[in-house]
């Protein structure tokens, strides 16, 4: 295929592969805020996530350009469409993100100093980051074997997040027995922890589209 | 059905054999020359003159005489050629002089020496080469003007754009693209144009008619050939018959074998 | 953006005919971009391209009307059109050069090919002749190919060698504008591939504008594109716009092949 269009699909990459940092980024400083107890970070990942859609519409916008230009095929073709599908998960990842960090906000604002962080709910963030630190590297990756790795490590933080999800829900519903005053807190917490566990999910999805793009067969997500 | 199988098979019959009967008259003629011809020929017809019985002055001399011809004959024929095809095009001036020039390859050849004797031999006193050379480049004139304008036709005009395209003027791009790319063709057509005048004997018998004396000065009678032919032909000595039958197998295989090199070589050049 | 060229209200009626073929042509060509002309056999894209190197000239009997401007690097034009003498046609086809649908070598060395138009133009050294034949050659990525045998015939070359010598020829005049009138439709797919990348590598150097019945051609090499419809000009905007979201139906119809 011509240069320019190489060109233009290495730069949607790019687009694709700084937007979803921006997801990594904004998480990292929830991490921090709720390890701290410093909503003023929480609020900086609210920030870095605000134009959130109107990137997301700009990448839509540039590969149907390319797209329409270019009429690429084959695997050209699915590299294109991957990254729409991608940046629409890394969308996604970023409104659970935010809408995490306004429930830490409200959290951090009842909170009383001492109470420790629960250490399950951190090794989930943990796995979490992790998961979308794998899903980051294989939007670039044009390795095969290396897709792979990727592939099953992502699944092994999934999981990893679906035990810690379970214990977390555990603790939670004990916690409502014996204190039925904070019920509601405690229920909305055990939700918004229920819609970040989404994000390892989409992390699987976003794994497997590298791999559409790689090596064609069946779109399942 | 059977109708048209046996027409059909009686078709091809009828064709066929009439392609062998001209093939068999080309064969007879070959075939009697070589045989009267080729006896009378031997080493001294080919190394004495014609007033000692041999043909080597005129030989020298139909194909200096060719030449002369060619050299005035050639240059206006292509010029007149490259006006037809490159200025002329379609108009209808040129396609008049186009008609023209078809006619004048028809006309009688014998018609022409006399036209040149009148404007020619008279005035001088007496025959000379010149009249003879410019008779012959008079025929050849249609001939060459016929085969340069086909010839140029068949460059395909990208050519001559491409060559505009780059700011040649339409002068340049005719004689160093046009004329180039036509140019086996040209020759060609010249070669044939030599083949054809080589053999002709009318227009030589009142322009420069023939001279026994082996000579290259072109303004008194010249040798020629086919002249020769004509005139040992007539005489009643077997020795001069069968110089007429020597300098005709000499003279037709010539001619064969101008013809033949000339299209092989065509031929090869187009395959490549 | 600067213009290089600029078309102004312009009529062009072939000779004997009754009716103009091109009515009205308002079109600017950016220097340094690809400007593509596309549109369904005889909308009068080729007649319009060959206007600007005025080539219609080489047959008599032709009309224009209205303006062609050519600009120069002081930003100074002037109308093409204007041009009645051969040598201001000759300096004018120097700057504005053209490449045609069938390959066109010479018969001559691949050399002489090269030094056809350095040499009209009045280039007699040997050394600057040399080093412009192997810069040109090397600019249409030719050179490689073709270094051990430039003196050999032109016509050994394939289709589309042939295609690539010729803009090696053009680009040797260092022109300011590159006529291309459908470069590759009578290449195989990859000869097709090189000559577009090569297009595209050229608009650096010079203003590139492309005739071309192959809309992905255009959409994938051109900066603008102009759709053209018997003999009018229906639109002309960035490439990406017109492909993506152009304003006419007409074009719209066109480019999702409702109509040929």
């Amino acid at each position: 295929m011509l240069s320019k269009f190489e060109e233009a699909i290495d730069k949607l990459e790019e687009e694709v592969y700084a937007f979803g940092k921006l997801d990594e980024e904004a998480f990292v400083k929830i991490i921090e805020a709720v390890r701290e107890k410093d909503s003023a970070k929480a609020e900086e990942a609210r920030q870095i996530l605000k134009g959130n859609h109107k990137a997301n519409a700009r990448i839509d916008m540039n590969a149907i350009t390319t797209l329409a230009l270019y009429a690429p095929e084959a695997s050209d073709l699915r590299r294109v469409v991957a990254q729409i599908k991608i940046a629409s998960e890394l969308s996604r990842i970023g409104d659970y993100i935010r809408s995490h960090a306004k429930s830490v906000l409200q959290e951090l604002a009842v909170q009383e100093e001492e109470e420790e962080i629960d250490s399950t709910r951190d090794a989930f963030y943990q796995s979490t980051l992790r998961a979308l630190q794998l899903a980051l590297e294989s939007i670039r990756e044009r390795d095969s074997d290396a897709l792979d790795h990727l592939s099953r490590q992502i699944n092994v933080e999934e999981s990893k997040c679906d035990d810690f999800v379970a214990i977390l829900e555990k603790n939670m519903v004990s916690r409502i027995c014996s204190n039925p005053d904070h019920a509601d807190e405690v229920v909305s917490q055990l939700h918004v922890i229920r819609k970040l566990e989404r994000i390892s999910d989409r992390c699987i999805n976003i794994v497997k589209l590298a791999r559409y793009a790689l090596e064609g067969g069946k779109l399942k997500l | 059905m059977n109708r048209r199988l046996f027409l059909n098979k009686l078709v091809m019959a009828l064709a066929t054999g009439a392609a062998l009967i001209g093939l068999g008259f080309l064969f007879w003629i070959l075939g009697v020359l070589l045989f009267k011809g080729v006896s009378s020929i031997d080493w001294s017809v080919l190394t004495h003159d014609l007033v000692e019985k041999g043909l080597r002055n005129v030989i020298v001399g139909q194909f200096a005489l060719a030449g002369a011809a060619t050299l005035i004959g050639v240059p206006l024929g292509m010029l007149a050629g490259i006006y037809l095809r490159e200025y002329g095009g379609a108009s209808r001036f040129a396609n008049f002089i186009r008609n023209l020039s078809d006619v004048m390859m028809s006309a009688p050849s014998i018609v022409i020496g006399v036209f040149v004797y009148g404007i020619l031999v008279v005035p001088h006193g007496g025959y000379f080469g010149w009249a003879g050379a410019i008779a012959l480049g008079i025929m050849m004139i249609p001939i060459v003007v016929s085969t340069t304008d086909s010839m140029l036709s068949l460059v395909p005009q990208e050519l001559r754009e491409a060559g505009i395209a780059l700011g040649a003027s339409k002068a340049q791009v005719i004689l160093t693209i046009v004329i180039k790319a036509a140019k086996v063709g040209l020759i060609t057509g010249i070669l044939l144009a030599f083949a054809r005048i080589v053999g002709e004997t009318a227009p030589l018998l009142f322009t420069s008619a023939n001279n026994d004396y082996f000579t290259l000065n072109m303004d008194q009678q010249f040798p020629s050939l086919t002249v020769s032919i004509y005139q040992l032909a007539t005489f009643p000595d077997q020795r001069s018959i069968d110089l007429a039958w020597a300098g005709s197998v000499i003279l037709t295989f010539l001619v064969l074998f101008i013809n033949i090199t000339t299209r092989y070589i065509f031929r090869q050049r187009k395959i490549k | 953006m600067t213009l290089a060229m600029d078309t102004k209200d312009f009529y062009f009626t072939y000779a004997g005919a009754t009716e103009p073929t091109l009515k009205g042509i308002n079109m600017p060509i950016y220097a340094h971009k690809v400007t593509a002309l596309i549109g369904p056999s005889g909308c009068g894209k080729s007649t319009l391209l060959r206007s600007w190197n005025r080539i219609h000239d080489v047959y008599p009997g032709n009309k224009y009307e209205g303006e062609v401007l050519l600009y120069d690097e002081t930003g100074g034009s002037t109308n093409i059109l204007s041009y009645t003498k051969e040598d201001e046609l000759i300096k004018l086809r120097q700057r504005v050069g053209m490449i045609f649908q069938k390959p066109t070598p010479f018969p001559m060395s691949i050399y002489d090919n090269i030094a056809y138009g350095l040499r009209l133009a009045g280039i007699k050294s040997r050394s600057e002749l040399d080093g412009r034949v192997e810069k040109a050659l090397k600019g249409a990525a030719i050179w490689n190919e073709v270094k051990d045998r430039l003196k050999q015939s032109a016509m050994g070359l394939s289709g589309g060698q042939q295609q690539r010598l010729c803009i090696a020829r053009a680009v040797a005049l260092k022109p300011e504008v590159l006529l291309f009138d459908e470069p590759t439709s009578a290449l195989d797919p990859i000869s097709t591939g090189a000559i577009e990348e090569l297009i595209s590598e050229l608009a650096s150097e010079v203003t590139v504008a492309i005739v071309t019945h192959n809309m992905q051609q255009a959409s994938r090499i051109s900066d603008f594109t102009a759709f053209m419809y018997l003999g009018d000009l229906i639109e002309f905007d960035k490439t990406e716009k017109i492909f993506v979201n152009p304003k006419e139906k007409l074009t719209e119809d066109y480019i999702t092949g409702r109509f040929g």
